[in-house]
């Protein structure tokens, strides 16, 4: 089966002599279409760098990086922006909503963007903001919501374009104990639904919750695990939380 | 004195960290110091060039014409009412008595009317024009007024068609004894011709013999004589006192040379007109300017505000500080502008060549620095005002979370670009984010492009009535030409200084945004191309509003019917425009869209 993602040798390098830093070092990681990853490690260690660079939002130093068996490492900008558009969806800590628009207006403008009709992206749009438990929340502007709610209607705006790989730079991170039981809830769902997901994250809970966790230090990886049947412990760690 | 110090070495650092937008903010003041500079430079000058020809060459206090009654020609007898204002007791001196008519003259394929003046070949007790070139007049040829000759591109040596005759010039001269070309009729003429209607005659000296040879029945012979007066400054007044007698009915009309200075003087008064008008166009630029850059950097000096207020500065220290950085740059500003002014007024502000002398550029008086220097200073303290005023109320964790305005929804205009390309959809949401700045940036175009419409009006107008006329050139329009020009190019290079600090400005709002939008699959190109939608329809509106701005100012202004300049010359202009305007938008475009998107995310 073609891995979703696979990085091979990737690096990310800032500085040089004494100032370098090495964010990402010599890292190799493969993720079948379908699994769900966390990416774990201490502040600094080079997670949100890794995702990044998967999602070629960065270019690396060396190395290659391979999304739906394309190498994307050494493409063009535009052919990574159709990467983006087609293939990859992003969640942000910090939400990145457009403060002028609505939830739904931000749900889909990407498809919007990718030249789908605006009855039809408004209508994808809709039906996304359901998914999430957002639909009676879709003409609130970011500033009327709480980050939960926010955080969902990111995920909702990363989902549009049907992405094949869903990547969440700690999308807990800002959020306090109920939100993020609600997120893990739905991260659980579309990782049930056979959604690719790499998630950077150091919320324990939500790293109980994947198929399986990688462990970074420094730039490396050092630990990479299959976590026990997601299935159970996943409702086990959700149950602890209260409903949003 | 230590915080005295401590503020001016704050201030310094705050002027080389923000280096680019001192520059800009210095060149927007500078270039509006420079305008007001010409601006007073020009104003109460028009007078200078007059009287120093009227020394140079015995300029009369008094011209006494003598026109006949209708169909019927000048007598001996009516010319002893001549010699009667000559002989009156406030009269020092005066001089013969000459012959004058007009007909017409041709050279070098132009046509045009001649007011000839029968003059002594020997010099004048009063009006002793100054030849500038060749010779006085004498039996073998005529001498030009120089403002005349100029128009009719005629110089000493050329031979000239003088009411159908081959005439030789011999020289070329300046005089104060009547206005120089074009204005030589205000003080009247005969042109019964056909066709001489609307002909803006100009003055040509020959001997009494030529004129009396020259006069028809419909050109009957005028005759003036040149007063002198003990008191020239009372020359109105006895103007006044010989003309309560009523009508002229066979008397003398006089003139007083204070009239014919105001007639010389309508020349710069055009040009004036046209300063002061490019003048407000340029201080409501950089009034734009200061309010695009003020906007621009609010959020970052509040903030400044706030750790500065955090590190223990009073309100008053912080006041202090913001207003030592704007009036530093005032002040070096102003000097500027004062330089530039007074370089550039000579060459703006030209006299007529029909007088002596020069308006001059060491005119910039202590008042005109002040003036200059309190203007300047005026603008950039109101500048520093808000964020003082801001300092001082702002709690100091207030000014340090400061974010600066949300950007606006605008319902409709998400609703309608929803149907529109990508790149126009966001370069449209981009311009409804911030408004006020959109508008500015059409307002920094249309003026720029009101002007450049007035400057195509007035070349259009100028070439229709050379063209229709085949008549010597206007030198008063000429003028008018390269003082419009030289302000259009000074508007162009403001309007460019504002698109440069909106469209920066505007790049680094919209930085966030289109690097969402590339998260979500937007290219660099089509960022770059949003980016330049969003200036492009405020410039557009500008545009339009400035051609038809332009063309209605130039119809309110001008006084004969405007020529409608050609539909290539006006796309031009538009096109010009757009191209300018998508270059500037460019630079930070492609800029921006080159930096990773996870390093811009980062930052904000």
């Amino acid at each position: 089966m073609t891995a979703a993602v696979r990085v091979l040798a990737l690096a990310k390098h800032y500085g040089e002599d004494e100032a370098l830093i090495r964010a990402v070092d010599d890292v190799d990681l493969e993720v079948p279409a379908g699994e769900s990853v966390v990416v774990v490690g201490p502040s600094g260690c080079g997670k949100s760098t890794l995702l990044q660079l998967m999602g070629g939002l960065d270019r690396p130093t060396s190395g290659e990086v391979w999304v739906e068996g394309r190498r994307v490492d050494g493409a063009s900008e535009r052919m990574r922006a159709r990467l983006r558009r087609d293939h990859v969806g992003f969640v942000f800590q910090d939400f990145h909503l457009m403060d002028e628009l609505t939830a739904v207006e931000n749900v889909e403008l990407p498809a919007l963007l990718a030249g789908t009709p605006s009855r039809q992206a408004r209508r994808g749009a809709i039906a996304l903001l359901e998914d999430v438990g957002m639909a009676d929340r879709e003409r609130h502007r970011p500033a009327e919501l709480s980050g939960g709610q926010k955080q969902r209607v990111a995920i909702a705006r990363a989902l549009v374009n049907r992405p094949t790989v869903l990547l969440a730079d700690e999308p807990t991170g800002n959020l306090d104990s109920t939100a993020t039981t609600g997120i893990l809830r739905l991260f659980d769902r579309l990782r049930a639904g056979g959604q690719t997901l790499i998630v950077v994250t150091h919320d324990q809970r939500t790293a109980a919750t994947a198929d399986r966790m990688v462990s970074m230090r420094d730039g490396a990886l050092v630990e990479d695990v299959a976590l026990p049947s997601t299935a159970t412990s996943a409702a086990d760690i959700l149950s602890v939380g209260t409903r949003e | 004195m230590s915080r005295l110090r401590l503020c001016l070495r704050l201030a310094a650092r705050d002027v080389r960290r923000r280096a680019g937008e001192t520059a800009l903010l210095f060149t927007a003041l500078a270039v509006a110091a420079t305008t007001l500079t010409i601006g007073l430079v020009l104003h109460g000058q028009t007078a200078a060039p007059y009287d120093q020809t009227r020394q140079r060459t015995n300029g009369p206090d008094v011209v006494a014409a003598l026109f006949p009654a209708p169909n019927q020609t000048v007598t001996p007898t009516d010319r002893a009412r001549l010699r009667e204002v000559a002989a009156h007791p406030e009269v020092s001196a005066s001089s013969r008595a000459f012959p004058t008519t007009w007909t017409s003259i041709e050279a070098h394929g132009i046509s045009g009317v001649a007011e000839v003046q029968g003059r002594d070949t020997s010099s004048s007790p009063v009006d002793r024009p100054q030849v500038v070139s060749g010779r006085w007049v004498g039996r073998d040829g005529v001498v030009l007024e120089r403002a005349f000759a100029r128009a009719m591109g005629v110089s000493v040596g050329d031979s000239v068609q003088l009411g159908g005759r081959a005439v030789p010039v011999v020289g070329i001269a300046v005089s104060a004894a009547l206005p120089p070309y074009p204005q030589l009729c205000t003080i009247g003429c005969i042109l019964d011709q056909p066709g001489w209607f609307s002909a803006e005659p100009g003055l040509v000296w020959a001997t009494r013999h030529r004129v009396t040879g020259l006069d028809t029945p419909q050109q009957p012979l005028v005759w003036f004589q040149y007063l002198a007066l003990h008191d020239p400054s009372a020359a109105p007044g006895f103007v006044q006192r010989y003309d309560n007698g009523g009508p002229p009915a066979g008397r003398p009309e006089l003139t007083a040379w204070q009239d014919i200075a105001a007639r010389q003087a309508e020349q710069l008064a055009n040009e004036r007109i046209a300063v002061a008008f490019g003048g407000t166009l340029l201080v409501m630029l950089a009034l734009a300017t200061l309010v695009v850059l003020v906007g621009g950097r609010m959020s970052d000096e509040v903030r400044r505000v706030g750790m500065l207020k955090a590190a223990g500065a009073s309100p008053g220290f912080v006041t202090g500080l913001l207003l030592t950085s704007y009036l530093a740059i005032g002040a070096g500003a102003a000097m500027v502008g004062l330089a530039v002014g007074r370089l550039l007024s000579p060459l703006l502000v030209g006299i007529s060549a029909g007088l002596l002398g020069h308006v001059g550029g060491t005119s910039v008086t202590f008042t005109n620095a002040a003036v200059v220097f309190g203007a300047v200073l005026g603008i950039v303290v109101l500048a520093a005002a808000v964020p003082a005023w801001r300092a001082a109320r702002t709690s100091t964790v207030r000014a340090l979370t400061d974010s600066g305005h949300r950007p606006r929804r605008h319902r409709l205009l998400v609703a309608l670009s929803a149907r529109l390309p990508g790149p126009a959809l966001l370069g449209l949401r981009l311009t409804a984010r911030r408004l006020r700045r959109a508008a500015l940036t059409g307002f920094s175009v249309a003026v720029a492009v009101c002007a450049g419409t007035v400057v195509l009006f007035a070349q259009s107008s100028l070439h229709a009535e050379r063209g229709n006329a085949g008549g010597p050139a206007d030198p008063q329009v000429a003028q008018l030409h390269t003082v419009t020009t030289a302000l259009t190019l000074l508007l162009a290079v403001m309007a460019m200084v504002n698109l440069v600090f909106v469209t920066r400005s505007t790049a680094v709002d919209a930085r966030r945004v289109l690097a969402v939008a590339r998260t979500v699959g937007v290219s660099p190109a089509e960022a770059a191309v949003a980016l330049g939608v969003s200036q492009l329809v405020p410039a557009l509106i500008g545009i339009a509003a400035g051609f038809l701005a332009g063309a209605a100012l130039f119809h309110a202004l001008s006084s004969s019917h405007p020529t409608t300049p050609a539909t290539a010359q006006i796309v031009g202009l538009g096109l010009l425009t757009v191209g300018i305007t998508v270059a500037l938008t460019a630079i930070p475009a492609r800029w921006e869209a080159r930096r990773p998107i996870a390093e811009i995310l980062r930052e904000n």
